[in-house]
């Protein structure tokens, strides 16, 4: 079952299934964060807002809203 | 030959630059445009070779401002900084990512040396690189690893440089490969393209033992009441040791100058040169260097900051905050930066990537109380401001300065907020930020940053003061017709002079002259708009010479009154002001006028140097006159305010 990166609770290991389209997606790709990553959220910022993920050791901050562009399945540990 | 040195941020890059030219660098910009151009010498043997530091990149599709000048560089065969061969620098330990750029690079078909840096943590961290397979994959680039921070390799990389391989017309994704142009999703398909094939060539050479999590620290530091107590404090720290330590270089370069003007008076004929040379250009060098102190260690801090990657932390954490008032988490840099000087300020904008939250930050940048306003408000305070105590301990005098400064901080958030209502804006401001490993600072790249600060100020701001320095003592020692003539003859007639010392009969003679010059004229002139403030000419003239560099005010001031005192100009100055009366015998300088003064001091835009430098920044004279505009507009309304409040 899909859900949004954006919706995701820090530690939680997802596997990444979907990037929508958008004029943030390409950027999204070039700094590694691709369909079939397995990744996490490390860090959340007070408020929430903004989060970080680890892209294999690479640990990229972005805000919800561009988390939210990015749909994940979650990996049953 | 001229080598372009390219790469992501964080990769040790601008370690390898320093490591290659020491101290044979110097910035500049690229031309036409303001993105800040390291080039930097280094001989091998008798052959000196030029090298250009890009700013950092991840792809050469570009996303700001920095991004957009490298890759317009690269694609211009035309282009006078175009390359002859690209060193291309890769943290080894995160090879895959890099190998973005570098496969962008590489098909760009330029002779290449690839440098993987940060060998030896990517050991640490359990990544296994095998050279031969990555060699085998391109065949026409020299490899070469270092571990520039402890400064192992130039060797190896001076080498690889003096004898670069043929590039064989290979190219990582062909021409043809490339989805069609101008089909949806064009952009999004080149980029899984590219980075879909670097996965599988990555997963061929590259062994990953174990994935590394995230430090305590940054637990710590993004912690929702420890991660802000533990940021204000480093705050604190900073500001105190500017404030405290820089004033003692900063006293030994005022006296410097003050002798240096006197001697030049003193040893050269007299005339328009030596006065032009005495009162003009050496007391506008003086204002430039007297900056030098505190601006350099605010960027000492800020490097450091940079360097060890804690300031990513502090830009996490504050986005959040700043975006609803229009602005990112990077505009916290330009930010503080200007609690020092707004110059640097305004030019640290450039990584902000969308040009609304950028034109934000620049335009309230100036709002933050800079290092130029505190000799204005340390005068004003004590002469207005009783000493003593609130609560028995929190010193009154201090409590007003820390006021002015949160005014200031105040004032430019809230005017962020209404920018952000008023400026229109098409595309959506995003945040990308890498949060690098924490690591100690490398000391070596610490200093370049300094000095690199440093010589932007002098060179960019300091023409500019030095300018106006000029105009304005052309316009304090000239007067229309011959009235400054007639009334200086006059003044020597009267009994006050005769009776004065050589000395008292100076001060008085340069008061004179300077209420008979053009400025004399135009502090008169600009009084009936300023007196509902609560100023006087005096106090006029002192505005408007202010425009050079505000703490020009002081030193006005000081010759309007006639002080002349060599031991302690300052104190005499005080002491001559609290006596000062107006027409109607009441004293000048009150309570009300005093807080006026400063409160105008708080949000007016009186530095051309900024005016110039926004003007550059945003690339059109629209967004600086509208600065100007809104600033002045801020500045009289709450004089205004505070003097009818007050009085």
């Amino acid at each position: 079952m899909n859900v949004r990166l954006s919706d995701c609770k820090i530690g939680e290991e997802v596997e990444v299934s979907k990037i929508e389209d958008g004029n943030i997606a390409p950027k999204l790709i070039e700094m590694g964060l691709t369909e079939k990553l397995i990744t996490q959220i490390v860090l959340v910022a007070p408020l929430g807002d903004p989060i970080a993920i680890d892209i294999n050791g690479f640990i990229l901050s972005i805000r919800k809203a561009e988390a939210h562009q990015v749909l994940v399945k979650k990996i049953k540990p | 030959m001229k080598i372009a040195l390219l790469g992501n941020p964080n990769t040790g890059k601008s370690s390898v630059f320093n490591l290659l030219t020491g101290m044979r660098q110097k910035v500049g910009n690229f031309p036409g445009v303001t993105v800040e151009k390291k080039t930097g010498v280094f001989y091998d043997g008798n052959q000196s070779v030029e090298i250009i530091d890009f700013p950092g990149t991840y792809s050469l599709n570009p996303r700001s401002l920095d991004e957009e000048e490298v890759s317009k560089v690269l694609k211009d065969e035309n282009n006078t900084d175009y390359p002859d061969l690209i060193l291309a620098v890769i943290d080894s330990s995160r090879i895959e990512n890099n190998l973005f750029l570098f496969t962008q690079l590489y098909d760009l078909g330029l002779p290449m040396v690839l440098v993987l840096n940060m060998w030896d943590l990517a050991k640490k961290q359990g990544v296994n690189i095998d050279l031969d397979k990555l060699q085998k994959s391109f065949p026409d680039v020299t490899i070469i690893t270092t571990n520039a921070r402890v400064g192992i390799g130039k060797d190896r990389i001076i080498e690889a440089i003096r004898t670069p391989k043929k590039r064989n017309n290979t190219r990582f994704i062909k021409k043809e490969e490339n989805p069609e142009e101008n089909t949806p999703n064009f952009e999004r398909k080149i980029v899984e393209l590219r980075k879909k094939r670097i996965q599988e060539l990555t997963s061929s050479f590259v062994k990953k033992e174990k994935t590394q999590k995230t430090s305590r620290l940054d637990l710590l530091f993004v912690h929702p009441l420890w991660g802000y107590l533990f940021f204000l404090m480093v705050l604190m720290v900073i500001f105190q040791f500017i404030f405290s330590f820089a004033s003692y270089p900063m006293n030994w370069i005022e006296s410097s100058f003050l002798s240096l003007s006197e001697f030049t008076a003193n040893t050269f004929p007299s005339g328009i040169i030596n006065d032009l040379i005495s009162q003009g250009i050496v007391p506008g060098i003086g204002g430039v260097f007297i900056f030098i102190p505190q601006i350099a260690l605010l960027f000492f801090f800020i490097a450091i900051l940079e360097e060890t990657g804690y300031l990513s932390r502090v830009v996490f954490i504050m986005d959040r905050i700043m975006r609803p008032l229009g602005l990112n988490g990077k505009s916290i840099v330009p930010l503080i930066s200007s609690l020092a000087c707004a110059i640097p300020g305004v030019m640290s904008t450039r990584t902000i990537s969308n040009w609304k939250e950028r034109l934000i930050t620049i335009l309230i940048a100036p709002l933050m109380s800079c290092s130029a306003r505190i000799p204005v408000y340390t005068l004003l305070i004590a002469l207005v401001i009783p000493q003593g105590y609130v609560m028995g301990f929190i010193n009154i005098q201090g409590l007003v300065l820390f006021g002015l400064y949160l005014l200031g901080i105040i004032g430019a958030l809230v005017t962020a907020f209404v920018l952000k209502l008023i400026i229109k804006n098409k595309s959506k401001g995003f945040l990308l930020l890498e949060l690098p490993n924490l690591k100690p600072p490398v000391w070596r790249n610490v200093g370049f940053t300094v000095i690199e600060k440093v010589k932007i100020f002098v060179f960019d701001a300091g023409k500019i003061i030095l300018a106006i320095s000029i105009i304005l003592w052309f316009m304090a020692s000239y007067g229309p017709g011959d009235t400054i003539e007639k009334s200086s003859q006059s003044l020597m007639k009267s009994e006050n002079y005769q009776q004065s010392t050589n000395d008292e009969q100076q001060s008085l003679k340069s008061s004179v002259m300077l209420e008979n010059s053009y400025i004399g004229n135009l502090g008169k002139f600009i009084e009936p708009v300023i007196e509902p403030l609560g100023y006087d000419w005096k106090m006029g003239i002192s505005l408007i010479t202010s425009f050079a560099a505000r703490e020009v005010f002081v030193g006005s001031l000081s010759t309007i009154y006639a002080v002349h005192d060599e031991r302690d100009e300052k104190q005499k100055l005080r002491e001559t002001m609290t006596k000062e009366k107006r027409k109607n015998g009441t004293p000048t300088y009150t309570l009300a006028a005093g807080m006026s003064l400063m409160v105008f001091y708080v949000f007016a835009m009186q530095c051309m140097s900024t005016v110039a430098v926004v003007k550059r920044e945003t690339r059109s004279w629209k967004w600086p006159i509208i600065q100007i505009a809104f600033m002045g507009i801020m500045a009289y309304a709450f004089a205004l305010l505070t003097f009818l409040i007050l009085s």
